[in-house]
This record gives structure tokens, sequence and C-alpha cells, in this order.
């Protein structure tokens, strides 16, 4: 007995060398340890794996260490509805930062500085170009940011967050930096969907570039009648959404991902302000039915079929995703969340502008050098039913790899942050999933008549064992045993 | 490539020096804190998976092995309970061990064969001795005690029958020839542990070193101030280093940090490969002699690898 | 040693690829070999010392260390011992109800672990759903107790196999050839505790996942099985105890059936998962359940 605990401290200190030099140091590093607790316990909390990782793994890889959201709001009535845009981005920025320090504070004491990081790319859609860039320049000091990190924006529409992740991606391949932050931010409360007011005369002769004025509830109403989209499928798929958003929140999945924001929230009546922690999706109907949901008028279409229940939710949310260089990470010794394998954006009919997944899917799947068959979940972002249905569908995907903490009918679909949302639900999601869930892909439809998809890969990813045999050999009982 | 489960942790793999498709692997149950071990031998078929040729069990957790120079069925394990036993393969299993020499005090951790004069072996025990064995004898011929610490690790230099290296806990690592009363050199060579050590195959005056310290250095006992290469990659402290029996310049290692990495000291840019198939502490690795490019690794997890450099250990 | 030294059958190795290569760099600064078979050598020399026996005790450690640059660990069998016999070892020696019990496993686990362990198995055989979660019942089951084990060896086993229920799911039953599915005979109180740790360990899944923040609760958790073998022969409540300080409970166990931030409640939505300060929480405003689906891009879009 006093053998084995002796050889098992032998092997301890290989693991801890500087105790093995220090024994009599035991009550600094005791109590020092007892300062680290609030830490530790939260790490157990974010990281429930170990922070060694990685598949194929090369040192130029891009590495996702963090992706965090915060929870999203319905516009005008939710928890944001109150909110300025930079303090929803502030805390989002400021959390994959500091979480990765509080990691690596206790991993190593080498440290990321926030300085570090070579660009942070902000994907946002409603907002005046020029005034949202700056305000998520301003997010960025509140974030507490130097001077000496820049940042921009970045619009594909709805997949903003996702090409604001992609180009760090790039940049980082590219060798531009080593570090670097996609993020997404939409406050649909105060930005509106606009029109374009002024269409030019020789539209009318561009067939397409006429529908991409359609709105885009009509575009869903297109794709349910051309692909025969019918109103119940669409309704179930919103039942299904909020169900599984609202087992994901009771469960509490979306805590690993979830950063609370501190905010205000002013009484309609009294005007009075009060101080509020939004920390949890407000926009899920746990109780939605079918019998309910087909109460509901068609919104776009006296005889249509996309109702205000089967369509996203208008949302209030930001996300953000640290991105670095795999051999960074390593030398950090920061856990890798996940891998950054492709990313494919390709344009389809204006007309049907949500069947965009169908093809991008494949694009980025193919890029990566897999097939569908190798994907073992699904984010597609549900901004309608019809559209959703039809692509999982035509792409014949297993209905349960596909959003399996809901989608944007549920939780809601804040343009620019979807992307970069579906990142930190993805790749959370894949953490807990272990083993069985190597390969994760992230694709939504984007207005105007796109669709664009990623591919990322469990950050620890590792192959199943193909032959190991259980071993029967019992008559090999050596002399020496007995 | 072949995947072998083993019933107790991995400790230690490696391939026979006279047929190209067999390795001993050495393993202890319980993490090899406390139970038994055994001795695998394996043969690699043709595409096929990984078959077990014998297996021998043991009282105590198995650290080492290593194959006899002079005779095709000849291992000899290192044993947790401080023995060295001998294993003959063409004898059934309960005749073995034919050998079990008990001399050191504390576990022993590593084997090693001398591949000039291939009459003779070392063992490295945690009673911070090395003791120097020939086959014939029922007791070893030499006693080294100079480490202050564990010793984890002995090698013989392949070139010259009489020189061989320790490295211990006590941080350095001693160069030692048979002939001499004491160690002919002292490396300080790391700043904690180290856990084991090689000779280059092609240049009899370079070593290289892995410690707890998580870098690999690799040193030329001529001029041992400083060292000719620093190798930093691993996340843990590094377990094992082989230099590669084909290429001069070439190392393997495994580490707690679950890898195994192939270097080449010679560049820049040293770690040329990465492998992170083991679930576990990797801590057994190997370079086989008469395959160039041909790896096997253990660990913790339970699972004898065997892949070609450049291969994926996990492929089917 | 019935079978006498093996003859060295007149086979060798294939040459090596390095001997086949040519010589080294320069010249070495070693003796040119001597010829003869290593023990000759080693005699001619006058070194040899067949059949040394160093003990700990004559121990030579003042040879040749002049060029150590600092000082050498200590052995960890020669420091001090304190555990192993009493459970007072645990906290004065090895300091571990700070390292461990509070710090490291202290919310995360020990929440979770006092309750499996204590409340449940420990008493009630193992069974109980209170604390671990849906996946522990079948999990512990699963991972390598059996069923075959009676006792308190399940039950305390049981409430270590609590643990898959925090988080490590995943890793729970991995080990593709199970062998412990169906025990035939009910093996003695040793095999079957073997047989519990190996499950215990398998639940853990990964002992490497300890090694950051918990290398003093790899060490504890390992340390405290090996304690529980030793005293096998406790009884029932001595164990309950042990266990309980295993966990760092000292006196009394810090229950906590739900882990610090759930809330009560089937339904309840989970609280902010780190909580800043005592500021106050709420959920966000609440639409009424069967509010108007009126806030959707028809608003808009139009």
């Amino acid at each position: 007995m006093e053998k084995a605990i002796e050889r098992q401290r032998v092997l301890l200190e290989h693991l801890q060398p500087i105790r093995s030099f220090s024994h009599h140091t035991h009550d600094e590093s005791s109590s020092s340890s007892l300062t680290l607790i609030p830490i530790v316990l939260f790490l157990l909390n974010v990281v429930k794996q170990p922070s060694i990782c990685s598949a194929g793994a090369f040192g130029d890889d891009v590495v996702i260490v963090a992706a965090y959201r915060t929870a999203i709001c319905k516009s005008k009535r939710g928890g944001f509805k109150d909110t300025l845009s930079d303090d929803l981005l502030a805390p989002v920025l400021k959390a994959v930062i500091e979480k990765t320090l509080v990691l690596q504070a206790v991993i190593e004491k080498t440290n990321l500085n926030t300085n570090e990081v070579g660009d942070i790319v902000v994907g946002t859609v409603l907002a005046p170009g020029s005034i949202r860039a700056m305000e998520c320049r301003m997010a960025a000091f509140y974030a507490g940011f130097p001077e000496t990190v820049p940042i921009r924006t970045v619009n594909r529409q709805c997949s903003s967050g996702l090409q604001a992740v992609a180009d760090v991606a790039a940049s980082i391949k590219a060798g531009f930096y080593d570090i670097g932050i996609g993020a997404g931010l939409e406050l649909m409360t105060v930005d509106n969907i606009g029109r374009v007011q002024q269409s030019n005369p020789k539209v009318d002769a561009f067939v397409q570039a006429r529908d991409c004025l359609l709105p885009m509830g009509i575009t869903s109403e297109n794709v349910a009648q051309r692909f025969g989209v019918t109103r119940l499928e669409q309704d179930q798929a919103a039942v299904i959404s909020h169900q599984r958003a609202a087992a994901a929140t009771a469960s509490g999945k979306f805590k690993d991902e979830i950063i609370p924001v501190l905010t205000k929230i002013v009484d309609q009546q009294t005007r009075n302000e009060k101080p509020v922690v939004i920390s949890v999706d407000d926009g899920i109907r746990p109780n939605t039915n079918l019998t309910g949901l087909a109460k509901l008028k068609p919104a776009f279409k006296s005889n249509g079929t996309t109702t205000a229940g089967n369509a996203s939710q208008v949302s209030d949310g930001a996300a953000a995703v640290l991105l670095m260089k795999r051999s960074v990470a390593m030398q950090k010794g920061l856990p890798i969340l996940g891998v950054f394998r492709s990313f494919a954006a390709v344009g389809v009919d204006p007309a049907v502008m949500g069947i965009g997944p169908v093809v991008a899917i494949p694009a980025a799947v193919k890029s990566a050098g897999l097939g569908l068959e190798n994907i073992d979940l699904f984010e597609i972002n549900e901004a309608f039913a019809s559209q959703f249905v039809y692509c999982r569908k035509k792409l014949n995907l297993d209905p349960e790899k596909v959003n399996v903490n809901g989608g944007a009918m549920a939780l809601g679909h804040p343009l620019g942050a979807t992307g970069a949302r579906c990142v930190a639900t993805l790749l959370h999601e894949m953490k807990r999933r272990g083993k069985d869930c190597r390969f994760g892909v992230i694709s939504m439809c984007i207005g105007s008549g796109m669709g664009a998809a990623a591919v990322f890969e469990r950050g620890d990813a590792v192959d199943d064992l193909c032959n190991a045999r259980v071993n029967n050999n019992n008559n090999f009982l050596s002399k020496d045993t007995k | 490539m072949p995947v072998f489960k083993t019933p107790f942790n991995g400790y230690s793999v490696k391939f026979s020096p006279f047929y190209e498709n067999q390795l001993a692997v050495a393993t202890a149950q319980n993490f090899g804190i406390l139970g038994n071990g055994r001795v695998h031998i394996l043969q690699l078929t043709p595409n096929g998976p990984i078959s077990e040729l014998a297996a021998f069990d043991t009282a105590d957790g198995v650290y080492d092995v290593c194959w006899s120079e002079a005779h095709d069925s000849l291992v000899i394990a290192a044993s947790g309970d401080g023995s060295v036993k001998l294993y003959d393969l063409s004898l059934p299993p309960t005749n073995n061990p034919i050998r079990s020499f008990k001399e050191h005090t504390r576990e022993v951790h590593s084997v090693d064969y001398n591949t000039v004069r291939k009459d003779s072996f070392l063992s490295a025990s945690w009673d911070d001795t090395v003791k120097l064995w020939t086959v014939d004898r029922n007791a070893s011929v030499r006693t080294f005690k100079e480490h202050a610490y564990c010793v984890y690790s002995a090698a013989w230099n392949p070139r010259h029958a009489d020189i061989f290296a320790s490295a211990s806990g006590d941080c350095t690592t001693r160069i030692w020839d048979v002939r001499e009363p004491g160690s002919t050199m002292i490396l300080p060579a790391h700043d904690f542990e180290i856990l084991a050590c090689d000779w280059n195959k092609y240049d009899d005056c370079i070593i290289a070193t892995a410690s707890v310290d998580k870098s690999i250095k690799v040193w030329d006992v001529r001029n041992y101030r400083v060292p000719i290469a620093v190798l930093n990659g691993h996340g843990y402290a590094v377990r094992k280093v082989r230099f590669s029996p084909h290429r001069a310049s070439a190392m393997v290692s495994c580490s707690y940090d679950m890898t195994v990495c192939m270097w080449d000291y010679m560049v820049e840019d040293a770690l040329i490969g990465r492998y992170d198939h083991h679930t576990e502490f990797a801590v057994g690795v190997d370079m086989s002699v008469l395959v160039e490019g041909l790896l096997a690794s253990t660990g913790w997890d339970e699972l004898v690898y065997v892949w070609q450099h450049g291969m994926d250990p996990r492929a089917p | 040693m019935e079978n006498g030294p093996p003859q060295p059958s007149g086979n060798s190795p294939p040459p090596k690829p390095w001997e086949r290569a040519g010589s080294s760099s320069g010249p070495a600064p070693f003796k040119p070999p001597s010829a003869g078979s290593t023990s000759d050598v080693v005699e001619a020399s006058g070194t040899a010392r067949p059949g040394e026996i160093v003990s700990t005790a004559n121990r030579n450690t003042a040879v040749n260390n002049s060029t150590l640059a600092r000082p050498v660990p200590t052995r960890p069998w020669e420091q001090q011992q304190t555990y192993g016999s009493s459970y007072g070892g645990y906290n004065t020696g090895m300091n571990y109800n700070s390292g461990y019990g509070v710090g490291t496993y202290g919310g995360g686990y020990g929440s979770t672990y006092g309750s499996g362990l204590y409340g449940n198995s420990m008493y009630r055989g193992g069974y109980g759903g209170l604390a671990g979660g849906g996946m522990y019942g079948g999990g512990m089951y699963n991972s390598g107790l059996g069923g075959s084990m009676g006792g308190y060896g399940m039950g305390g086993m049981g409430g270590m196999g609590g643990m898959g229920g925090m988080g490590m799911g995943p890793f729970g039953d991995q080990d593709p050839n199970n062998p412990y599915g169906a025990p035939s005979s009910p093996p003695s109180f040793w095999v079957s505790f073997m047989h519990v740790m190996q499950g215990v360990v398998t639940f853990f899944g990964r002992v490497a996942m300890l090694i950051d923040q918990n290398t003093q609760a790899f060490h504890m958790f390992m340390s405290a099985l090996l304690q529980l073998f030793d005293r096998s022969g406790l009884l029932y409540g001595e164990l309950a105890r042990f266990v309980l300080r295993l966990l760092g409970v000292k006196t009394k166990p810090k229950i906590h059936p739900l882990g610090p931030n759930a809330h009560p409640g089937p339904n309840a939505l989970p609280g902010p998962n780190q909580p800043h300060g005592n500021q106050h929480f709420i959920e966000g405003p609440k639409a009424a359940p069967g509010a108007a689906w009126n806030d959707v891009w028809g608003d808009n879009a139009q």
C-alpha cells in the first residue's frame, strides 16, 4: 500500500514538477490555491474536457478556443430592448478574452494579452455601416481592448457572423495575424429591416435583380410553393424547434455558451430603470403546439403558409468567437474547442433565397475533404420553416442531427449575430457529445439569394477504434503469478 | 493501421530486432500503481489485426521490456517489484520466466540490451542505481550508484560496447564506462527530472534527454555546456525519447500530454509530426529498426498502435 | 531456473542500419572498446561487484554531486508519511483539505459527490436517483460493478459512479471489452474492489482530464481508492465517514443536491452561469403564454 502511494507520487511529480522541489512551501501554495477556488469552480463548468486536444493536428490549423454569446431576446419587448448595441457587443468580446485568460492563468502562467489580438471582425447587418463600425470600435474599448487592436465590420446579410469567423480564419491562414476574434451583433429593436428606397428602373429588365427586392417572407412562400413544403411540415418544424430549445434551456445546456449581460430595463408605465442580468433566451415558448400554430394567419400572402409562428423571430443578440493558430494555442496551453475546417458561400436564385444551404453545405463539406455522411451535427439557420424543412429534406439529413438545441424559430434570428451564435451553440454541443461527434456544419440562407456553410471539427476529436479486440488468452498465466 | 487492446495500462513497447513483425509490450494494472503486470508479445499480420503470440503475467506491474540481441526469443522485463525477468518465447508460459533477477530494492523502470556486444543488458531503478547484467549469470555484474534520485532510463551507446548513459530524477544524465569506477561525465541537462535519454545512432557523441520540463534537449558529449538543440512542443513531461535507427537527426518522443511527436533536431522547425491518437498519457514509443518509418506506441489508454510515419495511427 | 541459461543460438539480428553506415562525426571522448565479453571486461577493470544490493540506507549520494545545480527532490517514500495509518494523516501530512476538498472538487464535483455518495449510494445501496441525474443509475452498473459484489463495496462505489452524472457522461462505459458484464461467481473482496476501482476509473474516463487543475485531486483520488482497499474490513459507518473525508468534507457534509446553480423544480430555467458578485438576477421579461405571435418578419418586411 505504501508502495502504491509512493509510486503514484513519483508519477504525480512528473506532472507537477514544481511541487517536488518545494515541499516546504506547502502552506503558501495551498493558500494561493485557495484563492483560485472560484476560478477553478468556474472552469469546471466551462471546461469539461481536457485542455489537451486536437486531431490530424497541424500547427497552422485555425482553431477556436472560445465561443460565447449573449442570450437572444425578442426585439422591442425582450431583455435587450433598452440596451445599446455597443453595450451588447462589449460583454462577449470581453468574455472570449477574459474566459480564455482565466483559463490560462490556471493552466499556465503565460499571458494572452488583449493586445495580441490581431483583428476583430464583427458581422452586422441592419445598422448603418459607418455608425455601426464606430459603435463596434467603442465596444472594443468598453471591453478593455487597447487602442492598438483594430476592428472592422462585415456584412453578408444573415451569414455575417459566420462570415466574420471565416474572415478571421482566412486572415490567420494567410499569416496576417495569429489571433483574431470573429463576432456578430444585431439589435433589431433599433434597426429595422429596410427596403431599397429608390430602385433603378432597369431592375425590371433583370428578373433576378428584381427578385432581390422581394420581401424575405415572399421568398419563403416561393420556396414552399416551388418545392412543395406544406404548412403542416412547417408548423411541425416550429414545434420541434421550440421543444428542443426549451429542453436545452431547462437542462442548462446553454449555460456553457451564454454570457450573462448586465443591462437595464425601462418599465413601460413607470419609466423606471431597473438593472437586470440577462442570461436566458426569452423567445422560447415551451408550450408551442400544432393546434396553436395552425390558428395563425399567413403573414405574407393570404393563401400562404408562412406565419409568425413558423418563421424566425426578430431578436437582439451578440456572439463572439476567439480563433488562433493551433501552434499558438498549444504554446499558450489553451483548450481547443474546435477546428475551423472550411467555409463556402454560394449564390442561388434570389426568389428562393432560402435554398442556400442546399448548395452551400455540400460545397463546404467537400472542400473539407468530407462527405455529408461524416457530419455528425448541423446548425442550419431556421430563417423560415419552409426553407429549413426543404434543405433538410433535400440534403436527406437526419432530423436528430439538425438543430438539436432548437433554432431561430425558437431562439430568434439576430441577423448579424446568428452565424457566430451558431458557432458557440454547435461547438459546445459537440464538446458535450464527445467522441460521437467529430464534424459539425453551420449553414444559413442569405437574403438576395446566397447560402453560406462552414465545417468545424471537435477540438479533441479522436477516431473510433476499428480493430480493438478482446484478448481471451487465459492460458498464459505464468508460474510467476502463483 | 492496426491497434491492439491490452487489458492493463501500457507502459512500454519495443520492436524485435530480429523480426519486423514482432513487438513486445509492457503493461501494468491500475496505471502501474497497484496490481499485476503483463508482457505481451505481439505479431503484426499483413493488412490484418495485431495478434498475440504470447503473454506473461507478473505479480507486479511491468514498466519496460527489451529484446535480447543475441537470441530471437528472449525478452527482458523490468518489474515494479524490483526484479528483472527473462522470458523465453519458445517455452510455454508455465516454464517462464526462465530467470528472475531480484537485486533492485525498488521499481525497475527501464531495461536496455547492449546492441554492440550483444551479451549484456542494463536495468535502471528507482533505488537510484543502474545494474549491469549478463544472461548467463545469476547476479548482476556491476552496480552503478551515483544518482541521487530515481534512475528512469539507461541506454547503451549504439557504437561503443562499454559506454552507456543514464537519466535520473536528480536532474542529471550521467555517462558511464563499464570499466570505470564512477561516471565519466555528468550532464546537468535540465532543471527538472530527466525521464529518458537515448543516443544518436549515427553519431556516438550525440545524446538526447527528455525531461519533466516538457523539453527534449540534444547534447554533444564533447561540449556539454550548451545543448545542440532544445525541442519544445510537448505540453507535459516528456516520458520517452528515441533516435531513429534510420535517419541521423530524426527522433520520436512521447509525453504525458498524450501525444507522440517526431522531431528532426537539425532543422529549425524541429517538430515534424505530431500524433494525438492516444487518449491517455502516452508513455511508450519505439521505432522499428527493420522497417524504416514504422512506429509503435502505447499508453495508459490500454492501446498499442503500430503505424507508418506520416499515416494516421487511427486510420482503419 | 529449471531450464538453465538460454543457449545463445547462433542467430543474431540483422545488422543495424547505423552499422552499415560508416562511422561517427569525429573523435569520441571515450576509451576505445575492449575486446571480450562484457563480464570479462568489467572484471578485468576491477570495478565488478557482482550481486551488490544497494539499500536505501547505504545509498551513496555524496559521490560526484558537485555539478548538481539544484537540490534534488525528496523521495516520496522518504517524506513524512502520515497517511495510510489513520484518517488524520490526510489533512496534516498532505494538505489535502485545501488543495482538494474545498478547492478543486468542492463545487464542481463536490456537491454532487456529497449527495451521490453519501445520501444515496452509501445507505441505500447505490440506486437512489436524487443527485446524479439520469445517467448515473445505469452508468454505474455498466462501468464494472457487475452486480455480484455484495454489501458496501457496491454501495460505496456506486456513489463514485455518480460522478458520471457530473458532466463526464460521454466517457462512461467506453471499455470495449467490458469484461465485467456477468460475473459467474461472487469474487473475493479484493477482486471485487479491484473491479470496482477499474469501474470508477473508467467512469472518470480520462484520468488525464484531472491533470491540469486537478493534479492534487488525481493523487487524492487514487490514494483514496488505495486506502479503501487497505481498510476493506471497515465497518459500514466507518466506511461512510471515510468516504466523506475523502471528499474533503470534514464533519458536516455540504450536501447540495442539485449543485450550486440549479434552481428547484423540474422546469426551472438555469440561472446565469457566472454570477458577478451580488447582483440580482431575473430571467428577462416573459411574454404571457399564448400571446400573439406579432413580432415577426411581417412587421418590417413588407
